[in-house]
């Protein structure tokens, strides 16, 4: 039975992990999403996940509308990922695309193929706004339609589309040189 | 919707279950410290607590609400009428035995006799 945020954020209000990890596997995605368009890098972005979603844990008792618990959790996202670049670029950190991708371990050609793929497509990531970012990562990532990107965002229904529109425009065009293995269009 | 209209579905965290479940696993562990607190602080004192601030708000509900009463009602125009001898009249004691009750000293016995069997007849 699909239980709603509400009860599930009353239970782990009570310290219950079974119910505090069905909020962490609901939201998980769409936190990272919006992680990784603020902090670009898919490493800081676990981290800064991770820590939004202790930090939501900690503040539980501040969610006042807890049917709404995934736009206040997405809040606290922005703004761990706002700390957490601010924090980085005090301390002289390396480049959005210096990642390293980790290896599977199985195909080595194919595990170089992925990372290259991945590294172009953070450096295109890095080509658009902010809020391009997030709204096309989660509708690549989550698959939301433009009203639920759109009501999680704050943003009008139009703008998401534009937003949408806009950001695979100019994601394409940065990836237009790239064509490994016809993975991407 | 195909997958290949998702330009980003490779960076999708979820394609690669063992680094998806190690990231749930990363902030479950994380997070275990404070589920553990929330966990121990519902102790009776915590369920008290629940039960105790609706109480005292209820408590200060009917408060405010007798408080007023008192004051309408004192407010009323005849209201020195609350004397034990309108009572008894109310509920049917004869008028000497009221004016006992009223003044605490009784009258004579005959007097009283006479005058209980008088209401009476």
């Amino acid at each position: 039975m699909h239980e709603t945020d509400s009860a599930l954020v009353a239970r782990a209000r009570q310290g219950d992990s079974a119910a505090f990890e069905e909020l962490v596997r609901r939201h998980l995605k769409a936190c990272y999403a919006v992680a990784l368009a603020r902090v670009g890098q898919p490493a800081d972005a676990e981290d800064v996940v991770q820590d939004a979603f202790v930090t939501a844990l900690w503040k539980l008792e501040d969610c006042r509308s807890p049917d709404r618990f995934g736009a206040w959790l997405l809040e606290i996202v922005r703004n761990r990922a706002h700390n957490y670049r601010r924090y980085q670029s005090m301390r002289d950190a390396l480049p959005l695309t210096d990642a390293t991708p980790v290896p599977s371990g199985n195909d080595p050609e194919r595990d170089a193929e992925r990372g290259e793929l991945k590294e172009h497509l953070l450096r295109a990531l890095e080509t658009l706004t902010e809020l391009q970012r997030e709204v096309i990562l989660l509708f690549d990532f989550e698959g939301w339609p433009h009203r639920e990107i759109a009501e999680k965002l704050g943003i009008s229904e139009g703008s998401a589309r534009v937003h949408l529109s806009n950001a695979r425009r100019t994601l394409r065009s940065s990836l237009g040189m790239y064509k490994p293995g016809g993975e991407l269009k | 919707m195909t997958s290949a209209e998702r330009d980003l579905q490779p960076l999708d965290p979820e394609r690669d279950p063992v680094k998806w479940e190690a990231m749930v696993g990363s902030i479950m562990t994380a997070a275990q410290p404070e589920l553990e607190r929330r966990a121990v602080i519902r102790s009776p004192m915590v369920v008290l607590s629940e039960w105790f601030r609706p109480a005292v708000a209820a408590t200060a509900a009917v408060a405010m609400v007798a408080a007023s009463a008192v004051l309408f009602i004192g407010e009323l125009p005849g209201d020195e009428s609350a004397g034990p001898g309108i009572v008894a009249e109310g509920i049917g004691i004869p008028n000497t035995v009221a004016d006992w009750l009223d003044t605490g000293h009784p009258d004579a016995l005959d007097e009283l006799v006479f005058g209980m069997e008088g209401e009476v007849q």
